[in-house]
């Protein structure tokens, strides 16, 4: 029982920051709506894992203990969220290569001082 | 090739510098440069220098692009190539900042270039010309290199990693859109190649570095193995068949 209590401070805990961190416009909107739902998600798990309700899809995955199952799902969930985070990294580096360039390119024509 | 002949192509190159603190070397390459290829314009692509690059070059009359932030070699040579697509420029040629190339050699080639119509040519170190050593601990880089791009660029290549070439329009083109940013000198030649086009070697002589050390030693020597393996079997340009 301890263990749902523990999980239910960190989801509320993560709501707030959540919260607080969308009013300061720190993350766009995607983001956003991915970590309330991360909170609230587990916020619900919490409630409801120590009523059994997980139990069932557990054993149907071959996991005796039902809070493993949501560790593991929380692994899968955060794997994927990294990979995300990497590819949308190298976008932006990708992009800001180009920005970089076309400003130096730019810098050039407006600078008459390098012109040959 | 006529003197007249390389004159007029010399007026109608430019010649690419990439620079990353090179303030001790550079006015001696641009010097060189002005002096053996007269009527190519010189561009000098300042990688974020935090020494007195930029403006050492801009002394002896290099035109300076200069980058906001350190992109590394293959961004800033990318910036080079794409100033020399927007001017119209039918040749590029592209020098180290470092004073390794020789720009006397140029001549080879742009005859390469020119008379056997290659669309990239790279000066090798390993033809034959001059008694370039690579450090020991190099070698055995260099002839995997070798090998894994003479593999996928479906020809001879033998000094994978020079950054002293010669390229004609179409090259500077597809250059322009696509090059590859960390190690691009490996990679460039597959990518060349996978687009149809002629890549030649020719025999260069090279001097040891007056300045500075090479950009990949000790253990980023074993990244940039992984990193160019993976980009030649897997990257988005170097895993199809050619």
């Amino acid at each position: 029982m301890k263990g749902n209590i523990l999980a239910g401070i960190i989801s509320v805990v993560m709501l707030i920051v959540t919260i607080r961190a969308i009013r300061k416009k720190q993350l766009t909107e995607m983001h956003a709506i991915l970590w309330l739902g991360v909170s609230l998600g587990t916020a619900l798990l919490s409630t409801l894992l120590p009523f059994g309700a997980f139990t069932p899809l557990a054993h149907f995955f071959g996991i005796a203990y039902p809070p493993d199952m949501v560790l593991v799902f929380g692994l899968f969930f955060f794997a994927l969220f990294t990979f995300q985070l990497s590819v949308s990294m190298s976008r932006l580096s990708a992009r800001q290569k180009v920005l970089v360039q076309e400003l130096a390119l730019v810098k050039e024509m407006l600078d008459p001082e390098s012109a040959q | 090739m006529t003197p007249e002949q390389l004159a007029d192509a010399f007026a109608r190159t430019c010649v690419v510098i990439p620079a990353y603190n090179e303030g001790k070397s550079i006015q001696a390459v641009i010097r060189a440069v002005q002096e053996h290829m007269p009527g190519a314009i010189v561009v000098v692509v300042n990688d974020g220098s935090s020494d007195d690059t930029e403006v050492k070059a801009r002394a002896v009359g290099a035109v300076v692009l200069s980058l906001s932030v350190n992109l590394g070699i293959g961004g800033a040579v990318q910036t080079g190539y794409k100033f020399a697509l927007r001017r119209g420029y039918d040749f590029a040629v592209q020098i180290d900042g470092d004073g390794q190339h020789d720009p006397r050699e140029v001549p080879h080639l742009f005859e390469q270039l020119i008379e056997e119509e290659s669309d990239l040519v790279i000066g090798s170190r390993w033809l034959g010309r001059g008694e370039y050593v690579a450090p020991r601990n190099r070698r055995f880089a260099m002839k995997f290199l070798q090998a894994l791009v003479s593999w996928r660029a479906r020809g001879h290549f033998t000094d994978t990693t020079s950054g002293f070439r010669a390229l004609n329009r179409r090259t500077i083109e597809l250059f322009a859109i696509h090059y590859p940013t960390d190690y691009p000198e490996v990679e460039s030649i597959v990518l060349a190649r996978k687009f149809g086009l002629r890549v030649t070697e020719v025999p260069v002589k090279m001097e040891a570095r007056e300045h500075g050390t090479s950009s990949i030693r000790g253990f980023k020597t074993l990244y940039f193995m992984i990193r160019v393996t993976v980009g030649l079997l897997v990257g988005v340009m170097g895993g199809e068949e050619l």
